[in-house]
């Protein structure tokens, strides 16, 4: 009883916390537009006084994600989202009293109106809309666990996760590919391939495939220029899917033959139920495409009201709730647990950020990051262990400040340019190398999760490095050889 | 030193069924009663490692998972070892632990004269990975001797004694004479010449303890370090069962510097008689 009551009174004080630091959010955003500069973007593009102090609410709030989990007394107690969102509003709150100080109102409610209004918002609506909507698909099916089949299941995985998301793909697919081969032992090398095909690599064609290459399309790279990074993605998605066939051809072999046999016996032929929602899906995707309050719509002269796209983001995730069969979400162990974790932290991360992004806009050329390869490489290092969101987001900032505008063919972003060559790495960097560890990118985990509950003994987090380090790195090294000049 | 109590762990390992059956026989054999020790570490089940940004949910649910599994599987093993003892006519209690493993073991081997375990997975149930020196980490905890089964229960007949002249080792040796789990096997007492050992006891004073105690003794040298010919010397003298001392080491210095005993673990398909 005790033990209740104790949790009760930290959670009444995790709500107070989170409420009281929304309501000072607001104020200062609202006192912000009174005052009234109302301009959109970062208003100062000079270092802010004492920077170094400014940015460590985002250097706490990364490090509280990456390391309260693994500390035994404190897990259980982040693990609430009520506590993450009390943690995230409270460092953006000491971000917004930092410019406060330093470079007053103005400042600070431009920094909630950057990061909340014009990028948290449409962020987490689409992550919200393709997670709603791709939960509503349920794919089943139990055919014979050939190598073939497990190859053709990641194929379809790489080709469909930039157009649902490698969350969304990894949701489709996992289990019909878990429930194929669970007659097999040998089966934890395919999971690991389907983490690196199709939740990582596979969703880097379209903005919506993943979530920073959705950051980008917010800053205003358009929407089909990441389908220009097919031979990267075609390059790698085909290696890994070769390779993962021969080495599943050679556990197939090692297979025992009375598993084969029951294998063999069992077929259940694929079946997708849901699929009012592929409607729903193809309208979100379209809605993100062609209602861009910074770009007129596809063949008009008028620049369609912020937040419409939003809008029809969260009407086209009702209909999905509304219209998928019962019981279909509850069979595909739909919950929003994820979704809300993401929520709660990703509206702090965006408002801590603002500094980190203002000291690169003043000093990014100082970085000594210049070259592609640079770029790719240090974008996915980070990606590797922290969300490559932000991480796409601060070095998306940086090739930005070192591009030179005269440059033929740079991409014109909403503030300023950005030189192709450079936001081809970063792009590539944050999607690729999510894939190096099992906390590299949210799906990973909870492929891995799946996979483990049923029966598939996935590697350690050293383990899974090591198949990363063995697959993934020469792929990469050639990857930067071939393309990155 | 008779045996009259075994505690086998109930891991639910694939090494189970193995150390079922040998430490049944081996109940048979001396008269002794087996405890089976079935165990869950909700905070090892829990500890599902890093956790990416948006996968909380995931993690809980996979925490909640391992622990509603194991106690299944726990239960599973339990039963299967129950019945087994049954079976034999060899009596045998459950003992259900719940917290750290080498913690629990313990307390319960202070009661027992042997501990059967598998030799690379001791509580896992399919779910959790134990460290890979697992064993080694209860011989250190002071549990010892333990007969670390390999996947296939054997029949024991030639036992190999790995002795390297030094306290450890005479010690491990002379637990297992005077133990005397296996009475009627063959004895290869093997040397492994590595440069030579300050104050190491003759191999002729340890195979005359041996024959003192009824044993038919054949000795053998051989040159190099026994890290790296360890096993293949059993596997060519097709020894059932090695008998090794574990020296005290820092696990850091085990996996940096080698270490013969985590060689053996790592590597053996024989079952190991592990002392310290």
């Amino acid at each position: 009883m005790h033990g209740t009551g104790e949790h009760h009174g930290r959670s009444r004080l995790a709500l107070a916390v989170a409420c009281v630091c929304g309501t000072i959010l607001l104020f200062v955003l609202a006192a912000g537009k009174l005052h009234g500069t109302g301009a959109v973007g970062h208003a100062h593009e000079h270092l802010p006084t004492l920077w170094g102090v400014g940015i460590l609410p985002f250097v706490l709030l990364l490090g509280a994600i990456a390391i309260l989990p693994l500390v035994p007394r404190l897990a259980m107690w982040w693990h609430r989202n009520l506590n993450k969102l009390a943690v995230a509003l409270f460092l953006a709150v000491l971000t917004v009293g930092y410019l406060y100080a330093t470079e007053g109102v103005d400042a600070a409610s431009l920094a909630i109106d950057h990061g909340v209004v014009w990028e948290f918002v449409p962020f987490i609506l689409l992550l919200f809309s393709l997670y709603v909507i791709a939960g509503g698909i349920l794919v089943t099916g139990d055919l014979p666990a050939h190598p073939w089949t497990n190859t053709a299941i990641l194929g379809v995985g790489a080709l469909i996760a930039s157009v649902v998301g490698t969350t969304g793909a990894s949701m489709l697919l996992i289990r019909p590919l878990l429930q194929t081969n669970s007659e097999r032992r040998r089966v934890a090398h395919t999971v690991i391939f389907f983490i690196f095909i199709v939740s990582n690599a596979g969703g880097c064609l379209l903005p919506v495939g993943d979530p920073p290459l959705f950051l980008g399309y917010l800053h205003g790279v358009p929407f089909l220029w990441t389908t220009s990074l097919w031979p990267e993605w075609a390059m790698v998605c085909a290696a890994l899917l070769a390779l993962h066939h021969v080495l599943d051809e050679w556990m197939w072999r090692k297979e025992r033959p009375a598993d084969l046999q029951r294998d063999e016996s069992v077929r259940i032929p694929i079946r997708v139920e849901g699929t009012i929602n592929l409607l729903w899906l193809g309208l979100a995707v379209t809605a993100v495409a062609v209602v861009n309050p910074h770009r007129t719509l596809l063949g008009t002269d008028w620049h369609p009201w912020p937040f419409i796209r939003e809008g029809l983001l969260v009407l086209f995730s009702v209909l999905s709730l509304a219209t998928t069969p019962r019981g279909l979400r509850t069979r595909n162990r739909f919950s929003y647990g994820a979704i809300l974790e993401v929520a709660a932290l990703f509206g702090g991360i965006f408002v801590t950020m603002q500094v980190p992004l203002m000291v690169l806009l003043a000093k990014g050329g100082e970085l000594g990051i210049h070259s592609p390869a640079q770029f790719f490489w240090i974008t996915g290092m980070l990606s590797s262990v922290l969300d490559n969101a932000p991480t796409y987001e601060v070095f998306f900032q940086t090739a930005s400040t070192i591009s030179d505008p005269s440059m033929a063919g740079v991409v014109h972003i909403d503030r300023g340019v950005i030189d192709p060559a450079l936001l081809r790495a970063v792009s590539l960097g944050a999607v690729f190398m999510g894939a190096n560890t099992y906390i590299g990118n949210g799906p990973n985990f909870m492929v891995k999760s799946i996979a483990e509950q049923a029966g598939v003994r996935m590697p350690t987090f050293f383990g899974y490095m090591l198949w990363s380090g063995a697959v993934l790195i020469p792929l990469f090294i050639l990857i930067t050889i071939i393309f990155m000049h | 030193m008779p045996i009259k109590r075994i505690l086998v762990t109930l891991g639910g390992t694939p090494f189970l069924d193995s150390e079922i059956a040998t430490a049944v026989a081996l109940g048979r054999a001396h008269g002794a009663a087996l405890t089976g020790m079935a165990l869950i570490d909700p905070q090892k089940l829990a500890a599902v490692g890093p956790v990416p940004l948006g996968g909380g949910a995931a993690a809980a649910e996979l925490a909640a998972h391992r622990g509603q599994e194991a106690v299944i599987r726990m239960h599973v093993a339990a039963s299967t070892f129950e019945r087994s003892c049954k079976d034999a006519g060899v009596p045998c209690v459950l003992d259900f632990e719940e917290g750290s493993s080498i913690e629990r073991l313990e307390m319960q081997w202070r009661t027992h004269d042997l501990v059967v375990a598998g030799l690379r997975g001791v509580f896992e149930y399919g779910l959790v990975h134990d460290a890979q020196d697992m064993v080694l980490q209860i011989v250190e905890a002071g549990i010892r001797p333990i007969l670390a089964v390999a996947l296939e229960p054997r029949r024991v007949e030639r036992v190999m004694i790995a002795s390297s002249g030094a306290h450890v080792s005479s010690a491990a040796m002379k637990q297992f004479a005077t133990m005397a789990p296996y009475p009627d096997a063959e004895i290869d007492l093997v040397r492994f010449e590595d440069g030579g050992r300050p104050n190491a006891v003759p191999l002729d004073q340890e195979r005359s303890y041996l024959e003192a105690h009824g044993y038919r003794v054949h000795v053998h040298t051989f040159p190099g370090p026994a890290e790296s010919a360890l096993l293949t010397t059993a596997a060519e003298l097709k020894a059932d069962l090695i008998v090794m001392g574990a020296t005290h080491r820092r696990r850091l210095t085990r996996h940096l510097l080698g270490d013969t005993v985590l060689e053996a673990l790592t590597a053996s398909g024989v079952p190991l008689f592990l002392s310290q």
